[in-house]
């Protein structure tokens, strides 16, 4: 065979192997990056989802911690050592825990405790977690979830060596250019990103899974287990204080955020933690980000001040720089699939990013569905199975989405098996619009009709919202509840360029091809 | 084809096996000091101790607390091994809790034989009340109608393809 042969081959082979590999995967992708993208939003959509939260934003100098860690103390069994304390940023509520107890939530302004809604009553922002890593299928989710990253690790490879090799047409005159331009445009523009996000994705899914049992069997030391050894490498040494065993008076602990705030004022400090307090040797630690060093730090190291609780002085100080050059690299790689404490200008970006790169995937699927369509004449719509499901996969989803954003607000907070009713009405729901999907015969005309009810579901979780919590969006203004308005608006948003999109789409499939500027007479017809 | 999937699921099977390994868990372990008393540890499987946990002893006869103290620095407790049956519960806080069943002192539990029935006689005069049917219901509606939309899935997906071919046999018979 010679060399033209030879490399022909080889291309038509990278593009089958693209193809075949794509088609099942293409589904699985737009899943991960459509819930992802949901889950980049999680600490706005957890503050929406809950009651407890609609409290007006305070400064966090302004807050009385001592008196609310006073208030739990004053219980002799609760305990002293490593009290975790998140200061209210996005959450406007004071959360105090420790690992052993219940988490405490209080109204920063009044000092007083709220009701915490559980896991059971309120799950919704971990409830888009999950079905981004594994669909609720826990272990074995992980395990596929994981598989498929990998595989489309590879598909991204094979891409831009594809890309590299086949000389592509750059027209977009028909249906077939247009999308195949785009989705190679697209991620290849972002393949970088792209390739850091799924194989960062693998590792937390398949590497943690399969690494414990490889670890037993080369490890030579068995009295020490995986988790042990990986903990030491990724993450700092646990702060440990030793108790002096006499008692103490402890400063304020808002006299020690306010030192701490001069020693360190880049820093935007998120958790603190109370070490043995009340004994003589007690420590408070606080650690938050620096949001002018993005990529260093956030996920493995943190900068942290650690002052003693007797008189404030420090104990330790470090820089987001400080730690271990591998830790600086894990928090590097990790900083932008978890974006660890980030404001809502990265988030949004990071958003809007994976958002046109899920479009640029779901133009893949269309490609090869143009190109089967061909075979069949233009008059009779195009009806197959991968079309459809993909139709359900990639567009039903938004009303299903939409359908658990409204029953939040809809289903009672003290309704027994409310998460079930939720989750099971969000699984019907887009079971029913791939039942939806084959009934309509024209896939455009589906698409319209999902797009328009996602649209308009999405345009009604606000209204319900305001309805329910009893906070009208001028309320929210005026009480200064940014994160929680902010949510509305972005639902609105959303309904609005769901329903945009379902205006812009033709009337059904005939009209397809004036949008491609298509030479119907070229077509082939049966 | 049949070996690739038998290969999957031995995969998938051993994959579940290091579930205990795979998350920062509580352990508990208890050592019979053979005095009549028993040692309780509780550390992470990071190896970090977990002090402030809380190590509760039940009675397996009465359910009666008998015991509670929380982990003190050491991250180990010495208790003097109960009369009766009883389990060791290290409490890590909401959805961690490690129970095992505590440690017989040597000669055997005393009350053992003498409140079993005490026990059994309680047991009888307890009402069994009537169960709420209402999440099996729900839960029952649910899957029903999942099921019904796949089934009607199936059904259309029938329909419009017989519809698509009598169409295009009649377009190619024109």
């Amino acid at each position: 065979m010679n060399t033209t042969v030879a490399s022909k081959v080889s291309k038509q082979r990278l593009r089958r192997v693209h193809t075949v590999v794509g088609l099942p995967l293409a589904l699985l992708f737009y899943v991960i990056l459509f819930f992802g993208i949901l889950t980049i939003f999680k600490p706005y959509i957890t503050v929406w989802e809950k009651p407890s939260r609609h409290l007006a934003i305070q400064e966090t100098g302004t807050v009385s911690y001592t008196e609310m860690v006073d208030s739990l103390l004053a219980d002799p069994d609760f305990p002293r050592n490593k009290i975790e304390i998140q200061l209210p940023g996005l959450d406007p509520t004071v959360v105090i825990r420790h690992v052993f107890t219940d988490r405490f939530v209080f109204d920063p302004a009044a000092t007083k405790r709220n009701t915490d809604e559980s896991y059971k009553s309120s799950f919704l922002a971990f409830f888009f977690k999950k079905m981004h890593y594994d669909a609720l299928l826990k272990l074995p989710g992980r395990i596929i979830f994981g598989l498929g990253s990998v595989a489309i690790l590879l598909l991204l490879i094979g891409g831009i060596i594809q890309v590299a090799r086949v000389r592509y047409s750059k027209t977009t005159t028909r249906s077939i250019t247009f999308f195949s331009l785009w989705h190679r445009k697209v991620l290849l523009w972002l393949s970088p990103a792209l390739i850091l996000l799924v194989w960062h994705g693998a590792v937390l899914n398949l590497a943690l899974v399969s690494a414990p049992p490889m670890f037993s069997m080369v490890a030579e030391d068995t009295s020490t287990g995986f988790i042990e050894v990986m903990t030491s490498i990724v993450r700092s040494p646990a702060h440990q204080v030793k108790k002096a065993g006499s008692s103490a008076e402890m400063l304020p602990i808002e006299t020690l955020m306010k030192k701490a705030r001069q020693l360190a004022p880049d820093i935007t400090f998120t958790k603190a933690y109370l070490y043995q307090w009340g004994d003589a040797n007690a420590q408070f630690e606080i650690r938050g980000i620096n949001p002018y060093k993005p990529f260093t730090h956030g996920t493995s190291s943190f900068p942290t001040i650690v002052l003693q609780g007797v008189d404030g002085s420090v104990v330790k100080q470090t820089e987001a720089l400080d730690a271990p050059w591998y830790r600086i690299v894990l928090d590097a790689i990790a900083f932008l699939h978890l974006l660890p404490d980030q404001g809502v200008g990265v988030r949004l970006m990071v958003a809007f990013f994976l958002a046109v790169a899920t479009f640029s995937l779901c133009f893949g699927i269309l490609l090869w569905l143009e190109k089967q369509s061909r075979a069949f004449a233009r008059e009779l719509p195009y009806y197959h199975w991968l079309g459809k499901l993909s139709l359900a996969v990639t567009i039903g989803v938004f009303p299903a989405t939409a359908v658990a954003f409204n029953l939040q607000w809809l289903l009672p907070m003290e309704l027994d098996d409310r998460l079930f009713y939720q989750q099971a009405a969000f699984t019907n729901v887009w079971l029913a619009t791939l039942t939806w999907a084959f009934f309509r015969l024209d896939s455009i005309i589906a698409a319209r009709e999902l797009l328009l009810l996602g649209g308009i579901l999405f345009l009604a979780a606000p209204v319900v919202h305001w309805l329910s919590s009893g906070f009208s969006p001028l309320a929210l203004w005026q009480l200064n509840m940014d994160t929680i308005l902010g949510v509305d608006i972005a639902l609105i948003l959303l309904g609005a360029v769901l329903i945009l999109a379902a205006r812009f789409l033709p009337e059904n499939s005939q009209e397809l091809p004036s949008y491609f500027k298509l030479q119907l007479k070229k077509e082939i017809s049966v | 084809m049949k070996k690739g999937i038998i290969c999957l699921l031995i995969f998938l099977l051993a994959a579940t096996l290091p579930t205990i390994a795979l998350a920062h868990s509580l352990l508990l372990s208890v050592l019979d000091n053979e005095d009549g008393t028993v040692t309780v540890e509780g550390t992470f499987s990071t190896g970090e101790s977990a002090e402030g946990a809380k190590i509760i002893i039940e009675s397996l006869q009465t359910g009666q607390v008998l015991f509670e103290k929380r982990l003190p620095e050491e991250s180990e407790l010495t208790i003097n091994i109960p009369e009766e049956p009883y389990q060791i519960v290290l409490d890590g806080g909401p959805g961690h809790s490690i129970i095992k069943p505590g440690l017989a002192p040597p000669g055997g539990f005393a009350k053992a034989a003498m409140e079993n029935q005490t026990v059994q006689a309680q047991l009888a005069t307890v009402s069994i009340t009537p169960a709420n049917p209402w999440p099996v219901i729900s839960r029952g509606a649910a899957f029903a109608t999942a099921f019904v939309l796949f089934g009607l899935t199936l059904y259309f997906c029938h329909r419009n393809t017989s519809k698509l071919m009598t169409a295009m046999k009649k377009k190619n018979s024109v």
